[in-house]
């Protein structure tokens, strides 16, 4: 699985947020998962199953994307972030 | 080449005074400006990357990351932090309005990686947001500088 953390430039807060998602997967034992960073005009070069992203980028997504995507409003809450990360994963699990 | 980045006590501004937000990234990236890391060029580029991209970098409730790309203007990695006096509104429907402005200037891709995780460990315990907030003084901003470069100690 693959899950890319979108922001407008790709060296902070998405950088950010895939520190905080790589942490929850760790602790949750899901250390195969791989999280990469992306910003928002490279994002149809960088294939994921997950991205994940902030409202304001959000409405800009490629509209295909778009059913794949988290909208965070807190990139440093980890509870917050864990709790719109994990069903999101369990949907594709199970498909 | 950098060193090992860390967060002086000079770069850490509690209680400080915006009228607006660009004035809010004016004032939390003196300190960097000052101590010559980065050039008012870094300013200006962190401020039109908001116009540009919108208010997404207020990427939790009070809290915005001033950033630009890693450019010539970056002389040095680092960051700095303010808390503001009098909060401001960057625009962002559920986050605003914004009393902590994290700066971040990198010089590449990767040079201010092990800096922005110790900051966001710091980040993400809400206590440390909290005493962050309450802090007034210079021996609280020494205090809150220590705990950041020192990790999770």
């Amino acid at each position: 699985m693959k899950i890319i953390a979108v922001c407008g430039l790709g060296v902070g807060s998405s950088v950010i947020a895939k520190m905080n998602i790589e942490s929850i997967l760790s602790e949750e034992g899901k250390d195969e998962v791989d999280v990469d960073t992306v910003d928002l005009g490279s994002i149809r070069s960088a294939p994921a199953d997950i991205y994940v992203t902030t409202r304001e980028l959000f409405e800009d997504f490629p509209e295909e994307d778009k059913e794949k995507t988290i909208v965070l409003t807190n990139f440093v809450d980890k509870n917050d972030i864990k709790a719109h990360l994990d069903p999101k994963m369990a949907e594709l699990e199970n498909k | 080449m950098d060193t090992d980045p860390k967060l002086s006590v000079d770069e850490v501004q509690l209680k400080a005074h915006a009228s607006n937000w660009e004035e809010a990234i004016q004032v939390a990236a003196k300190p960097l400006v000052d101590g010559k890391k980065i050039t008012n060029d870094y300013v200006t580029a962190m401020i039109d990357s908001v116009k540009k991209l919108g208010p997404y970098i207020v990427i939790a409730p009070g809290l915005a990351l001033g950033h630009a790309r890693p450019s010539e203007a970056v002389h040095q990695t680092g960051f700095a932090i303010a808390t503001l006096a009098e909060p401001v509104k960057f625009g962002n429907k559920d986050n605003d309005p914004v009393d902590l402005v994290v700066i971040l200037a990198s010089t590449s891709d990767t040079a201010h990686l092990s800096l922005l995780q110790k900051i966001v460990m710091f980040l993400n315990d809400s206590q440390n947001l909290e005493t962050l907030r309450c802090a007034k003084t210079r021996e609280d901003a020494k205090h809150i500088a220590e705990q950041i470069n020192g990790g999770d100690q």
